[in-house]
């Protein structure tokens, strides 16, 4: 499964290398944003760590404004 | 620029909006009067649906960002551009993990949850990618077989139905069927908002209401159709405690002694519709995106965002229980700003600055 993940992230870093060099900056930036997002939630994935949903996050707003305890 | 026939464009609708309402069972479930619950969301969101019709005549050949970026100018249209575009990234996400949560219930009990979520996902991802028009042909052929394979149930199904579990009809009265309405409503017909950006593709635009009508008729009446005949086959008792009542009750249909287990088949229906769905979501997540960001190319960021997607699948929920209690009692009211308020002030504000009265002035 590393092996995997890290052989994906190795070919899905050619992309934002790829926009750089067209010089299309801006798509770069994101790109890299996204990158390093994807790297660090996959790594927590792998690693077991319980990361919260935001259905979790839905709920408790949800309670809060329809004042249920 | 993409362009889209009607036709297609009505495929997308009705394979999008019957994508998880078909299988999953709904989560507002009103025993033997959830029919009832699902014909009236249908009936009440025609008033919108003309509302999504109106806006795309104000707004041509502009998707739901471009729309919010021209009514509410760049800085509101950008905020409420990222709102939408997390509603969406959510409910690709959320759709991805019932069709692994499917997998796992019925056939695949020992596989990873992941293994049929990357399936379906890395194939999403590829119809996002190829663009509109190639998700819009797809839907297309995929829509024949659904309503063929739907067609040849339903009448097989006939053998099967007991009129009698329907009754009695409005035993607790009205109000638990309107709670249950307003459930259906915000999940699946809300959802079609998402889909101005697929139909903002339609080669003659002035008629974009017309598909869009269309296509939700369609896709309710399939909706409440498909409710009938689980409640009818099942009995509401049954029917009101299983994940996926359709699949059980396409399963007790047995014609002779050689048309049997046709659960498995039917089941195709729910992965074309599934993957439509998903794929119509990640489209408008990697446009949106684009078109918040001022990139050049949405394409760049179909892989990662759908990566990401797929991630998010995994731990949205943490069991099939939880995922029917979130979109029963909580996922309705999250969903009706996106479905509801927001487009009402879109239409608003659109019709003082584009409406009638400034087109005469221009």
């Amino acid at each position: 499964m590393i092996i995997l993940v890290i052989l994906l992230y190795g070919l899905l870093a050619l992309e934002p290398i790829h926009l750089y060099r067209r010089g299309w900056k801006r798509d770069f930036g994101v790109n890299v944003v996204l990158y390093g997002i994807g790297l660090i939630v996959v790594s927590l994935l792998i690693a077991g760590v319980a990361i919260p949903s935001p259905t979790l996050g839905i709920k408790l707003v949800v309670d809060w404004v329809l004042g249920r305890s | 620029m993409n362009r889209i026939s009607n036709m297609q464009a009505v495929s997308v609708c009705v394979l999008f909006l019957i994508g998880s309402s078909l299988f999953m069972q709904n989560p507002g479930n009103q025993g033997a009067d959830d029919w009832l619950s699902v014909l009236v969301a249908w009936i009440a969101y025609l008033p919108l649906l003309l509302l999504c019709g109106r806006l795309m005549k104000l707004c041509p050949a502009q998707d739901l960002i471009g729309i919010l970026l021209k009514v509410m100018g760049p800085w509101l249209g950008r905020f409420v551009g990222m709102l939408y575009v997390f509603y969406a990234f959510l409910i690709g996400s959320m759709v991805l993990r019932n069709f692994g949560d499917f997998c796992q219930a019925v056939s695949y009990t020992d596989t990873p949850l992941l293994v049929p979520i990357l399936m379906l996902g890395v194939l999403a991802i590829w119809a996002a990618y190829a663009g509109v028009e190639v998700l819009a042909r797809t839907s297309a052929v995929l829509f024949v077989g659904v309503m063929l394979m739907f067609v040849v149930v339903s009448l097989l199904g006939l053998s099967a139905v007991k009129p009698h579990n329907l009754l009695p009809i409005l035993e607790h009265g009205m109000l638990p069927v309107l709670k249950g309405g307003f459930t259906s409503f915000s999940l699946p017909f809300g959802e079609t908002i998402l889909l101005i950006t697929v139909f903002s593709c339609i080669s003659n635009i002035q008629r974009g209401s017309r598909p869009l009508l269309l296509g939700v008729g369609i896709a309710g009446f399939l909706s409440v159709y498909t409710s009938l005949r689980n409640t009818s086959i099942l009995g509401s008792d049954i029917a009101s405690s299983l994940y996926f009542p359709s699949y059980v009750a396409i399963s007790r249909i047995h014609v002779g002694e050689f048309i049997q287990r046709i659960e498995g088949s039917s089941a195709t229906v729910f992965l074309c519709a599934l993957f439509i769905k998903v794929a119509v979501c990640l489209l408008l997540v990697s446009k949106g995106t684009a078109q918040i960001f001022n990139l050049k190319s949405y394409r760049s960021l179909v892989l990662q965002l759908g990566l990401l997607m797929i991630y998010l699948s995994t731990f949205v929920f943490s069991s099939l229980m939880q995922m029917i209690e979130a979109a029963g009692k909580y996922y309705p009211y999250f969903a009706f700003p996106f479905v509801a308020i927001l487009p009402l002030v879109t239409w608003i504000v659109a019709e003082f600055r584009f409406g009638r009265g400034k087109r005469k002035k221009a």
